[in-house]
């Protein structure tokens, strides 16, 4: 898996409008089109009658089963290699049954929600989604075929492509629902989805990326365990990350403070490079935009500007990555908020557009992730990237002096094999 | 005075815009601060524990001891000052006060510093009292008890001061109490780590579920203690208990800082006033009491660097020079410091020198918290990086440690930044906590400390004289100095590389001194009404027999409310740092 194809499944929209500086090895199935095409489908799909869901007990009975935890361990065991047919069928085995389960979940999480917050347009979409997604899934957690693994699996893509964009829809969805819910009520439904929804794609794609690796006989990237990269090097996915925010911040801006990665740059470590790649951008966005307007604020426009030192430190029993800017610092004020699901960056004006619209909606999310928005901080990057760096017990801590720049701690634990206990 | 008060509202910095020199700041010290500077002794003598007897606590011969039945009764002296409220004052509050000193006011001082250090003994000597049974058994504990009851004694029996000639009088006794109050340290961390074990059943079992195989929840620095280990000697609350002798350390320290700093600032307004010091106006050297009003971040970094390298010089290149025998000179780390400029919102500037960060604080404070932190740095990039060999080039082999400097409105920030490879997790975990580090010998060498140093030079002469053996006590006294006035010190460790620490100094003066408020469980207000605060410094309403409160909100507008510290770990919440 390349950059390209880890980001794409984070960030579809993204993608595409800067699909011209990733590479690109996707399959020849997967065109640009093809994904568009299936973006607006997927809203127009028929209508079912809200009422059908009281009488459903299926939803019920499978929220109500316990989920099986699963370990990243297993995980990395259903595709150890040699990748034989047996684990691949395990791994889809244990799919099959897992997922309506938590999906069954997620759609009683909504269910509970609210009436009036539960008619807002942008959640019922989603809650339809996760409903249909539950439907689709179901029929196959009974009985199997040997072809159904691959039909499965191709149910899988296409889902984890409808889904890539629930958390900004529901966090509009949730701002126009201000006065409805408490906010401490929205901030635990939002963490409860989004650690579910972690889980749940964790184990979609795991199955999707083992099932192609199967499929192709792919043994070029053979530290690769499906999703799970064993020999992930962060500084290079660091400068990864650095050189496509920079192009961004160019393109905002003008200018892009240089980066400077220093510390253990040759360690390697186990770790799910998605996951890596989103905390990472999104830090080293707000590091960029914070330090030039910082700059400009202060009227100190000549060059250069001061540089983002990254550094990177293989320890006993984590990976520590510091991020070290100076963009002013976060006011004391404001550093409570950083952390909250804050959804003032949304325009008024963009309300009114179609949320399909890939390009509106590409604007929106540069906007809601802080690039043109008013202040550090404030969106949704930072809990999302938080929750994912505590996701396998590992922590995100940030230091602020204010009035000079930010230093952001990223801790994360090596995954292997003796973590026995770390459950998804 | 109005001016001034306007002046003090308006928020400005302190400092009088002079351009007269000031003197340098040693030397100011060694002419006005008659403290006496005695320091440990690093001898063997002193391994045996039965130190001389100070002067206080041999005063009363019915409270030499506390085994004897006189005792309990005794302490029913005790409760007229327990259950006045400590009153804690901001440092604007010290400087306009200081600034307006005549000789009645001296006097009016004296009396108010004597029953405040009274009310503030009588609360630690109750604190004493709280302590599991056993614990007080302790000999160090002990010993320390009967210091504070002597202490308290003698200032009791001090009369009223009404002319300047007992003010001198008075000043004596703040002498020598100073000097004994310099006992307490060393003594207190040998009786914790005997009876870390006792008080909560102890941290070193079950270390191995700490954070390493969580769940989702990341490592939080303000973390609780959550322990699950047998309950050894009492029934009483685990998680609890295995907090109360951090909490009761702290208020001890905190007690033990505010203490001075009255005396200390007392004996020093007492000289000035001798000396016929003009507080204000043009020639103001820039001294009120023990308060620098132009601390320059730049010196105070300098000087701490400069004793901070020389120290490394000659106590860390020795031994290295001795193991490896060979005459190449170890040169030790480098310490960049980078002084950012001041970013001020509202518009003012310094005329002088705009990039230079200037506030009124207490020097020695500030000396200590940064001597402590860059000595750690120094130490432990050394050690790491051990077996690098130095050259005959005039660089150092070590990597640098870096010493950043910035500030804005509010706050002052300093980053010390090594390469040392960082704390391990489970030294991490316990940092501040002196009871999980008793258990593991941690504070043992205050056996041979006899004194606890009280100014930068007697820390940098008793670093001397232990040479590579270290107390423990560093860095959690460094973090009670800076939160003494509503600061902050943080550290964050990247394991397998380095380490960074944190401090904020709020530069405004306007948070009260933090003197460690916690409800303490075991404290059950006896004549108190419920509701009424006890250890609050809310002014209540003054009872006619309180001397006048010259720090009286009536006098002086308080700016915020007093300092509530404790995150619930003991120590103050923080506001530059977020997980």
């Amino acid at each position: 898996m390349n950059f390209a194809f880890t980001f794409r499944s984070v960030w579809p929209r993204y993608y595409i409008h800067h699909a011209s500086i990733t590479t690109s090895t996707l399959s020849p199935t997967r065109s640009k089109t093809t994904l568009f095409a299936k973006r607006t489908i997927a809203t127009k799909t028929h209508e079912k009658p809200a009422a059908h869901a009281f009488y459903d007990d299926k939803i019920v009975t499978y929220a109500n089963r316990p989920i099986r935890p699963v370990t990243l361990s297993q995980l990395v065991r259903f595709g150890q290699p040699p990748l034989t047919k047996e684990s691949l069928r395990d791994c889809a085995q244990y799919a099959r049954t897992e997922l309506p389960v938590r999906l069954a979940r997620r759609v009683r999480a909504f269910q509970t929600l609210p009436f009036i917050v539960g008619t807002n347009p942008y959640i019922k979409e989603i809650y339809k989604l996760y409903y249909e997604s539950f439907e689709s899934l179901e029929p196959y957690s009974h009985g199997r075929s040997p072809n159904d693994d691959l039909e499965y699996s191709e149910k899988l893509e296409d889902l984890v492509d409808r889904h890539a964009d629930n958390i900004p829809t529901l966090a509009r969805g949730f701002l126009e629902c201000k006065q409805y819910m408490h906010s401490q009520d929205v901030a635990a439904f939002l963490d409860d989805m989004i650690h579910a929804r972690i889980g749940i794609r964790l184990i979609a794609e795991q199955m999707i990326a083992l099932v192609r690796q199967e499929q192709t006989g792919d043994t070029n990237n053979n530290s690769y365990i499906g999703i799970i990269d064993t020999q992930l090097n962060p500084a290079k996915l660091v400068k990864q990350c650095s050189d496509f925010v920079a192009e961004l911040c160019e393109f905002n801006y003008g200018a892009s403070p240089e980066t400077i990665i220093d510390g253990h740059t040759d360690a390697t470590f186990t770790y799910i490079p998605v996951h890596l790649e989103y905390i990472l951008t999104e830090l080293l966005k707000n590091a960029q935009r914070a330090t030039i307007e910082f700059a400009r604020k202060r009227g100190d426009d000549s060059p250069p500007l001061p540089p983002i030192q990254i550094t990177i430190s293989h320890g006993q029993e984590d990976i520590s990555i510091r991020i070290r800017d100076q963009g002013g610092g976060v006011a004391e004020d404001d550093l409570n908020q950083v952390f909250e699901y804050s959804y003032t960056t949304v325009s008024k004006a963009s309300e009114d557009e179609d949320p399909s619209s890939i390009f509106t909606g590409m604007a929106e999310m540069a906007m809601q992730s802080g690039i043109g928005g008013p202040l550090a901080g404030l969106g949704f990057g930072l809990p999302l990237a938080r929750m994912y760096a505590r996701y396998f017990g590992g922590s995100f801590t940030l230091v602020s002096m204010n009035g000079y720049g930010c230093d952001v701690f990223l801790k994360l634990k090596h995954i292997d094999q003796s973590m026995a206990e770390l459950e998804i | 005075m109005r001016l001034l008060l306007h002046h003090l509202t308006k928020r400005q910095p302190l400092h009088v815009q002079s351009t007269t020199t000031t003197l340098c700041h040693a030397q100011y010290r060694r002419r006005f601060l008659t403290t006496t500077s005695t320091l440990c002794q690093n001898t063997s003598t002193h391994k045996n524990n039965n130190t001389n007897e100070p002067r206080a606590a041999t005063l009363d011969h019915s409270i030499k001891s506390s085994h004897s039945p006189y005792h309990f009764y005794q302490t029913k002296i005790l409760e007229e000052y327990v259950q006045r409220p400590a009153n804690a004052s901001t440092l604007r509050q010290y400087i306009f006060y200081g600034r307006h000193m005549t000789s009645d006011r001296l006097v009016h001082a004296a009396n108010w510093v004597r029953n405040e250090l009274l009310t503030r003994l009588a609360h630690r000597i109750r604190d004493f009292q709280q302590l599991p049974f056993f614990v007080g058994m302790n000999p160090h504990i002990e010993f320390v008890y009967r210091l504070y009851w002597g202490a308290f004694e003698q200032l009791r029996k001090q009369p009223t001061v009404k002319t300047l000639d007992d003010n001198h009088a008075f000043c004596q006794c703040l002498k020598e109490l100073l000097d004994d109050g310099q006992l307490v340290v060393p003594r207190l961390a040998l009786g914790v780590s005997e009876c870390a074990q006792h008080f909560g059943g102890g941290n070193s079992h079950g270390n191995g579920n700490g954070n390493g195989h969580g769940n989702g929840n990341g490592n939080s620095h303000h973390h609780h203690h959550h322990h699950h280990h047998q309950q050894h000697h009492h029934g009483g609350n685990e998680e609890s208990s295995s907090q109360d002798l951090d909490r009761f350390m702290n208020r001890m320290l905190r007690s033990r800082i505010s203490r001075r700093m009255l005396a200390e600032q007392h004996l020093a307004l007492t000289e000035a006033h001798d000396q016929d010091w003009d507080m204000m106006g043009e020639g103001e050297n820039g001294y009120v009491g023990i308060i620098f009003v132009r601390c320059s971040a730049s010196e105070l970094v300098s000087q701490a660097t400069r004793l901070v390298r020389h120290h490394a010089e000659t106590i860390y290149a020795k031994a290295l020079e001795g193991e490896e025998g060979t005459k190449t000179k170890i040169r030790p780390p480098a310490i960049q410091v980078q002084v950012h400029q001041d970013v001020h919102t509202q518009g003012l500037q310094q005329k002088e020198k705009p990039d230079e960060i200037v506030f009124a604080y207490v020097p020695e404070h500030l000396e200590y918290i940064l001597f402590e932190l860059l000595s750690n740095a120094v130490r432990f990039t050394m050690e790491t990086h051990s077996n690098k060999k130095g050259d005959s080039s005039s660089s150092s082999p070590y990597p640098p440690v870096k010493l950043t400097v910035s500030a804005n409105d509010t706050d002052v920030y300093f980053r010390v930044s090594d390469q040392g490879g960082g704390i391990a997790p489970d030294v991490y975990k316990h940092l501040w906590s002196y009871q999980a580090r008793a258990p593991t010998g941690q504070f043992h060498h205050f056996h041979q400390v006899q004194k606890m140093p009280s100014s930068i030079n007697e820390r940098a002469s008793q670093a001397e004289n232990l040479g590579q053996v270290h107390l423990g006590m560093g860095l959690t006294m460094s973090r009670i100095l800076a939160e003494y006035w509503g600061g902050e010190l943080q550290v964050m460790t990247m394991q397998g590389y380095g380490t960074d620490a944190y401090v904020r100094i709020p530069r405004l003066g306007t948070k009260a001194e933090n003197l460690g408020f916690e409800d303490h469980p075991a404290i059950t207000p006896t004549s108190v009404q419920p509701g009424q605060q006890r250890e609050g410094a809310n002014h209540g309403n003054n009872t006619q027999d309180q001397p006048v409160n010259w720090y009286h909100p009536s006098v002086i507008q308080r700016n915020t409310p007093i300092h509530k510290s404790d995150a619930g770990d003991g120590w103050s919440k923080s506001c530059m740092m977020l997980d």
